[in-house]
């Protein structure tokens, strides 16, 4: 007798029991918004030595500046260049604190085959480089199209839609000056600036 | 509550704009240095014929005889090499165009000479 109730039991419980571990289910939602990031970093030649100048015989440097930009923009960035001085000075500044090489005359909107003197700059190459800076393709390029650089902010290259990976442009200086440029050393900089497209 | 529609309405485009100006601000700056040394220049250009004294003057700012950026200056000298006469004339000054005159220089009155020019850049 006692053999059939435990065998019922066991029948009941295997019946019963699985009942016992119905599942429920339920969702998380989850959501978030990636916000805008970019960053800008010189990754080669943020330093420009030109070294010794002679009035008439225009330098180039020892190569280009690359820059590296990274945005999570969807619409992509704008590259601007300045240099924080007023007129046509350049940021080029006399240890004398007072004497200036002045700025190339081309400009931004029109850069021109380097004629003359001053200090100019060229994006010779970038994803987003415009006809306008000539066909030039290496920093000291014969062919590259030259600009004064302004001293408020202003775009140089604009790039448009998503960057999955840094974004790479390429900048050429030039300078010369006239034979009555006062000799010595100048220095200065010049600040480049990227900024994520919001439509 | 009472709710100043027209005052809503400013608030909701104030910040509507603040939003907006903060997005479009996401921006990232880096700085290139440049430096160049601008080294001594100078050029000597003299007439090839001096017939009078106002020729010796630089006065024509069109056509100077020196042109240099030296900040010390620079001197001139010339030598008669009939005569082996030396003069010297000194502008220790920091002319870009130098325009002046000066009445030590160049041959006398009513001679001819063959004069040999030089000019170099003072040091500092």
């Amino acid at each position: 007798m006692k053999k059939y109730i435990l065998y019922t039991l066991l029948i009941l419980s295997l019946i019963v029991l699985p009942n016992h571990s119905k599942a429920v289910t339920d969702t998380v939602d989850l959501s978030t918004d990636v916000m805008e990031f970019i960053s800008i970093s010189v990754t080669q030649n943020d330093s420009i030595a030109f070294g010794n100048l002679t009035p008439g015989s225009p330098l180039t440097g020892s190569g280009g500046t690359r820059i590296s930009v990274t945005t999570s923009s969807q619409f992509g960035y704008d590259l601007a260049i300045s240099d924080s001085v007023t007129g046509s000075n350049s940021t080029l500044l006399h240890t004398n604190v007072t004497d200036r090489i002045a700025d190339y005359a081309g400009t931004i909107g029109t850069p021109t085959i380097w004629s003359g003197t001053g200090l100019g700059a060229s994006l010779y190459s970038g994803t987003g480089k415009a006809v306008k800076w000539g066909s030039g393709t290496t920093y000291n390029d014969a062919l590259n199209k030259y600009a004064g650089i302004p001293e408020n902010s202003t775009v140089i290259m604009e790039k448009s839609g998503y960057l999955a990976n840094p974004d790479l442009s390429y900048i050429g200086w030039k300078v010369d000056v006239p034979n009555n440029q006062l000799t010595g050393s100048y220095a200065g900089s010049v600040t480049l600036t990227a900024t994520a497209k919001i439509n | 509550m009472k709710i100043n529609r027209a005052k809503y309405f400013t608030f909701f485009i104030l910040l509507a704009g603040l939003i907006s100006i903060s997005r479009a601000h996401a921006i990232s700056l880096q700085e290139v240095v440049i430096s160049a040394n601008v080294i001594d220049y100078i050029r000597l250009s003299v007439p090839e014929n001096i017939n009078n004294s106002d020729d010796i003057c630089q006065n024509d700012t069109s056509k100077p005889w020196v042109v240099t950026n030296n900040d010390s200056g620079y001197f001139i000298s010339y030598e008669n090499i009939e005569s082996n006469i030396k003069q010297l004339s000194i502008f220790s000054r920091f002319l870009s165009s130098d325009k002046g005159c000066d009445n030590q220089f160049g041959p006398q009155n009513n001679s001819v000479s063959n004069i040999q020019i030089t000019s170099a850049g003072l040091l500092p």
